[in-house]
């Protein structure tokens, strides 16, 4: 380590003199001062950075110990993570895969920008980033998060590869062992059978081999499979196949209804109920009620139950298209004392 | 013919058991289609059905929509009567708090989609669910969500029909039901609905109340203590308390720290289904034309969402 690297070029100390001397910089300058400095200088707020010509305003609590000992690739790394922070889009976003790779590079050129570029579009791409970081900020966090468990899952399967490497090579070992075992126990087998039986040489000598084949087909390595993560099931996208549009009813809204509330009806009996304390408390609206009213007494009309019938029979049957209807009787509900004065646009 | 309409299903396993009923899936066995049999206990009604047997029926057989459960088919076998309903193996509630499984925002988006049309067509063939909560919510294999529990629903009133207050699973119960008025409207499922969507955007019960009384305050100190002003009637309902703790409405900024990932839409959806005063709520068709579901990210497609089998 060089000299000058082990003096504070503030107060001139040296590790010689303080073992325990620690660097630190400021990413607004990435001057580097000793700790001590770092309290003496900024404890009673921010102060102008002390090393000659530099006009920086520095706050104490953004020192930070220096990783890297080159200062640009200190700042590269802290830009990179700055930026990364805020444009972390996925892969799985991007209809093409030139698509991603425009976003990579715009990463890219910001980062450069940032790091070369005049103080002017330093300053406008600085602006730029905090806006958009305010705008998306449900995205970046959601996707950060995804991130964080992929990293997670990253490290379990590295984890994994190694144990299962592990168990495969004692899995092996121990396979060597037991098939030299198996060969020296066949062996011992002809010798004994050849010895004892009264059998054809040849045919004992098959039946040997037979059963040693057979027992050393028996021990078969079961390997595991793999733990999958659904973040890990890359989804495929056909970029050239447009999506269909939203629907937010699924095309089934509602058919434009036969009737039309009107704002005032001639009405003696549900009328006054907006006026009940208990009802109005409850959410009771004489246009909803009437709107309900109306709706109940046209429920099933505009319903051909006979073409329903032959489509269902037909197999194509389309529950979701065709009108409401229920068993509601309509009748019932046209109480003679509801005065409810229909104005159909039919 | 209730023994030709049983021969065309297969029993095979018992799953689960519950209060009213036993559950068994099983195969149709002409199309080897699974199901799942749902078979009513004999309770302590001496004459007739248990009345949410009685109310499911009814209102299953009448909705057809591809996210509410499909009743296929009911019969009797002696005194009980099973209810041939679609397989679902999977719940929203069991995905919720299965830590293993991240939701994307477009997850959440699919399922409130999916939540809010199916009970939009409860609401236009005029049907109150009165149950709705992330353990009624159900997944199907394919990844799709159905409405299921139809035991509490009930036809919408007509003027001057009393209802009872007490519906709904407590932590999603609306605080016009907390309150007991008995007028009340399909605003109720909609709060249900909005208690739903933080649960999926925080994997954890926005309000979960021990009991009654404190279900009230803590609805209060989760989206403010409502004022007469506000809420016209309010404190002239039957079971609203004599004292209440006086809680601010959360500022846009603060539920932005509650809810952290939610965009902004998000939030406005969710202040608009979860609105006080039942008034003022929104109806599902306004919800599902809300920016929330048409901004980016969009809702998950049913082959990527977690919890489907297949």
């Amino acid at each position: 380590m060089s000299e000058d690297g082990d003096i504070c070029p503030i107060c001139k100390s040296s590790r010689y003199l303080n073992p325990d001397m620690k660097f630190l910089v400021n990413p607004q300058c990435y001057h580097k001062m000793c700790e001590s400095c770092v309290d003496r200088l900024f404890a009673y707020g921010p102060v102008t950075c002390p090393h000659n010509g530099c006009e920086k305003i520095l706050r104490k609590n953004k020192f930070k110990t220096q990783i890297f000992e080159d200062v640009a690739v200190e700042k590269e790394v802290d830009v990179r993570q700055r930026v990364m922070s805020v444009m972390n889009k996925r892969e799985d976003e991007f209809d093409t895969l030139n698509d991603y790779n425009a976003y990579l590079e715009k990463i890219e050129d910001s980062i450069f920008t940032l790091l070369n570029g005049t103080a002017d579009e330093k300053d406008a791409l600085t602006k730029e980033i905090e806006a958009y970081e305010k705008e998306h900020k449900a995205e970046i966090i959601a996707n950060n998060k995804l991130r964080d468990e992929e990293d997670k899952y990253e490290q379990q399967k590295e984890d994994w590869m190694k144990e299962q490497r592990k168990a495969n090579y004692l899995m092996a070992v121990e396979e060597q062992r037991a098939a030299q075992e198996d060969k020296e126990a066949a062996k011992r087998e002809l010798v004994h059978q050849l010895a004892t039986s009264n059998k054809d040489a040849s045919s004992i000598e098959q039946n040997v081999q037979k059963t040693a084949l057979k027992r050393s087909s028996a021990r078969t390595v079961n390997f595991q499979p793999m733990p999958t993560s659904r973040y890990f099931e890359k989804v495929k996208k056909e970029s050239s196949k447009p999506e269909t549009p939203f629907t937010p009813f699924n095309g089934d809204r509602q058919i434009p209804a036969l009737f039309e509330v009107q704002d005032h009806y001639d009405d003696k009996v549900i009328e006054p109920l907006a006026h009940d304390i208990q009802h109005q408390a409850g959410g009771f609206t004489l246009k909803a009620a009437y709107a309900r009213i109306l709706q109940q007494a046209f429920f099933g009309l505009g319903v051909d139950v006979q073409t329903e019938l032959l489509a269902e029979e037909n197999g194509n049957s389309n529950g979701t298209a065709v009108p409401v209807k229920t068993e509601e009787d309509p009748v019932k509900l046209e109480e003679p004392s509801i005065q409810v004065k229909v104005e159909s646009t039919v | 013919m209730n023994d030709a309409v049983m021969a065309k299903y297969t029993k095979d396993k018992k799953v689960g058991e519950g209060t009213f009923a036993v559950v068994y899936v099983g195969k149709q066995v002409k199309t080897d289609r699974k199901i799942a049999i749902k078979q009513i206990k004999e309770g302590e009604f001496k004459d007739g059905v248990d009345m949410s047997a009685i109310r499911e029926i009814k209102f299953l057989q009448e909705i057809r929509h591809a996210n509410v459960i499909e009743l296929i088919d009911v019969f009797t076998a002696g005194p009980r009567l099973s209810m041939v309903l679609e397989f679902l193996p999977t719940d929203l509630e069991g995905l919720i708090k299965d830590t293993k499984i991240l939701f994307r925002l477009g997850d959440v988006k699919a399922w409130m989609l999916m939540a809010t049309r199916g009970l939009h067509h409860c609401h236009r063939l005029q049907i109150l669910h009165r149950d709705l909560k992330p353990n009624n919510l159900l997944i199907s294999p394919t990844g799709e969500l159905k409405i299921a529990d139809f035991g509490l629903a009930r036809q919408m009133p007509n003027p001057k029909d009393k209802m009872t207050p007490t519906v709904v699973t407590r932590w999603y119960r609306a605080p016009e039901l907390l309150f007991g008025a008995r007028y009340y409207t399909p605003a109720v499922d909609v709060w249900s609905l909005g208690l739903i969507f933080a649960e999926l955007m925080l994997r954890l019960p926005y309000c979960p109340g021990e009991d009654d009384i404190d279900q009230i305050d803590k609805t209060f100190r989760a989206f403010g203590t409502p004022t007469e002003e506000e809420w016209p009637g309010l404190t002239s309902l039957p079971a609203y308390p004599k004292t209440v703790n006086k809680y601010p409405h959360p500022s846009v900024q603060e539920l932005k720290m509650r809810f952290s990932a939610a965009t902004e839409n998000g939030l406005e959806l969710f202040q608009a289904m979860t609105e006080l005063n039942p008034a003022d709520r929104v109806s599902c068709e306004e919800a599902l034309t809300a920016d929330y579901f048409t901004e980016f990210p969009r809702p998950t497609k049913l082959a990527e969402l977690p919890g489907r089998t297949e």
